[in-house]
């Protein structure tokens, strides 16, 4: 299977998921010809991978702000509790 | 007796006034009335219940560690001391410290702030920022042994493991507290952080009071990035709360407010895409029962139609025959139709081949441009379209579609063979029935055909028709079923003349 278009790729999760929505709607509406609702539908498609990536991402890291000499800022691992 | 002077008299009651050690530290109750404060920062007003009233004055320095706004009607409890104003022949209360009797100092400088800071329009809805969907990195203000920060970690961990959580620590209590949140937050400005949590567990309103410092409040309000405060429990409400963009009842709520549901957020996009599918397949249906209907409605129109015009043409070459022979037969004389004098060097059997060409050919024709070749057409581009939907859906979708295609093809072609075979049979029928009035049927039976001989010996002579076209003693040749027979003439003899001649031939 070839990848879809990468044209969504640079969007935000509010936008992807704002335009995937939207498509959803159209779609259901079932007022398209034949053609554009083909690319509708792999557009949709290709809009909730990239929400799906963007919710996927990897765990995040938990730090502390510290201040140090002449107020220079540096993250440090928050110790265990 | 004395005569004292009013000097004298005055510093006396001073004196007794001043040195009294009861009223060295007093703590009075009364009601505050004609209060002002003049330009110097003194303040000046009376202290009064029912029956007395004492005139009272409070420093600058004092009543600028005041932490309420003394107004008239307060009811107070002044702590000072006794004093005697010399130049005006008054004593009065020199208060050293006011606080709020009953209602609550700490509340009511709470009440004063909320007022002052929502006449300014710093609560205003319109305000406040929006939270991000989704953000990247989380700062918290907070105290960093509290439970309230592992409360909240739990909770961003549960909901949303993908975000970046950076804590900056805080003092939350104490007179220390609102300068040090301060600072907190200031330091996450510099770090870039999408949102920002303020926040501390539950405790007194004493021990919450640190975010109801104006300072703080302000900071909040002025801070570029969004804010949800999250201080004490449900009830538990500070200007923090309300001068954020988004007040949290807990912490808890806080960290929920600040991370969609994952889960819940992975699901909803399954379900976008399944509606996807089903409103993509719910559209190629609706094409397909198009194509269908045109189908069925076109084929009543194709050749099956054209074919009755062919079958007539054919009925009527076969009645035209039949008739000519019958004709013949009448005048009692062996005599081929006049179809096929006419058509001399056509045989029958080139007849057949042309009619059986010229079908074919229009059959050909309809074809190239038939609404049948038109839907072929459709038919392609919907089931090329389909294989292009198929390959985005699930295994046991494709089964079923393809499934149902490969029925609609096997219908398509059974109905195209049985077109096909009804013509073929047609065209069967017509070519038997040609054949059975064929003239070499015809001959089968018993008749011949008369044909001079031309000179040079090659093939297809003149046929006989008439007896003036040959003479006696000529050759000629008599086709039979099965072949030729050469003969002589022997003797000419027209219609009517010699009666046994023709009885000879009739016999």
């Amino acid at each position: 299977m070839t990848e879809l278009a990468t044209e969504f790729d640079t969007l935000s999760y509010e936008e992807a998921l704002s335009r995937l929505e939207d498509i959803v709607t159209h779609l259901e509406r079932g007022d398209l010809p034949l053609e554009a609702s083909m690319r509708r539908f792999e557009d949709g498609i290709a809009l909730s991978r990239v929400c799906a990536s963007r919710l996927a991402a990897a765990e995040g890291r938990i730090q502390k702000l510290v201040e140090g000499e002449g107020g220079a800022l540096r993250l440090e691992p928050l110790a265990p509790q | 007796m004395n005569v004292w002077s009013v000097r004298d008299l005055t510093d006396h009651v001073k004196a007794l006034l001043e040195n009294d050690l009861k009223l060295a530290g007093v703590a009075v109750r009364g009601e505050i009335s004609n209060f002002s404060r003049s330009t110097n920062g003194h303040c000046y007003f009376v202290l009064k219940d029912e029956n007395a009233q004492i005139a009272s004055v409070m420093f600058r320095m004092q009543s600028a560690r005041c932490r309420f706004v003394p107004e008239d009607g307060m009811k107070v409890i002044a702590f000072g001391r006794v004093s005697v104003y010399e130049q005006r022949g008054t004593y009065q209360l020199v208060v050293a410290e006011l606080k709020l009797d009953g209602l609550g100092e700490l509340y009511a400088a709470f009440v004063q702030l909320k007022d002052r800071l929502a006449r300014e329009g710093l609560f205003e809805e319109a305000r406040k920022q929006p939270l991000p969907f989704l953000p990247r990195r989380v700062g918290i203000v907070t105290s960093p042994k509290g439970a309230a920060l592992q409360d909240m970690l739990t909770t961003l961990r549960r909901r949303h493991p993908g975000v970046d959580v950076v804590i900056s620590p805080a003092i939350v209590q104490g007179v220390e507290a609102p300068g040090s949140v301060i600072a907190a937050l200031r330091r996450l400005f510099r770090l870039e952080v999408d949102v920002i949590i303020v926040a501390r567990g539950g405790g007194s309103f004493e021990e919450l009071n640190a975010f109801n410092d104006e300072a703080l409040a302000r900071a909040i309000a002025a801070c570029p990035i969004p804010v949800v405060s999250g201080v004490g429990h449900e009830t538990d409400v500070t200007i923090c709360d309300m001068v954020a963009d988004v007040r949290a009842a807990t912490p808890t709520a806080a960290a929920t407010a600040v991370v969609p549901d994952r889960a819940k957020a992975l699901r909803a996009i399954s379900e976008a895409q399944v509606r996807l599918r089903q409103a993509l397949l719910r559209r190629l249906e609706r094409a397909r029962e198009r194509l269908g209907a045109l189908e069925k409605r076109q084929w009543m129109k194709l050749p099956g139609r054209s074919m009755e015009r062919h079958r007539l043409h054919l009925d009527r070459l076969d009645g035209g025959l039949l008739a000519g022979i019958r004709r013949r037969h009448e005048h009692a004389r062996m005599r081929l139709d006049n179809v096929e004098q006419r058509r001399g060097r056509i045989t029958p059997a080139r007849l057949l081949e042309r009619m059986r060409a010229r079908f074919e050919n229009v059959e050909q024709r309809r074809l190239r441009v038939s609404p049948a070749r038109l839907l072929e057409r459709a038919r392609a581009r919907l089931e090329a379209l389909e294989r292009r939907a198929w390959r985005r859906l699930p295994e046991r979708l494709v089964a079923r579609e393809r499934e149902r295609v490969q029925r609609l093809r096997e219908a398509l072609a059974f109905a195209t063979t049985r077109a096909l075979e009804r013509r073929q049979a047609d065209l069967r029928h017509a070519a038997a029935r040609l054949d059975a009035m064929s003239p070499l049927k015809v001959l089968g039976r018993g008749y011949a055909v008369c044909r001079t001989i031309p000179s040079g010996g090659v093939e297809g002579g003149e046929v006989v028709s008439c007896v003036a076209q040959v003479t006696v003693g000529q050759e000629l040749e008599v086709r039979v079923q099965d072949g030729s027979v050469g003969v002589r003439v022997r003797d000419v003899v027209p219609l009517g003349e010699v009666r046994a001649a023709t009885d000879a031939v009739t016999a």
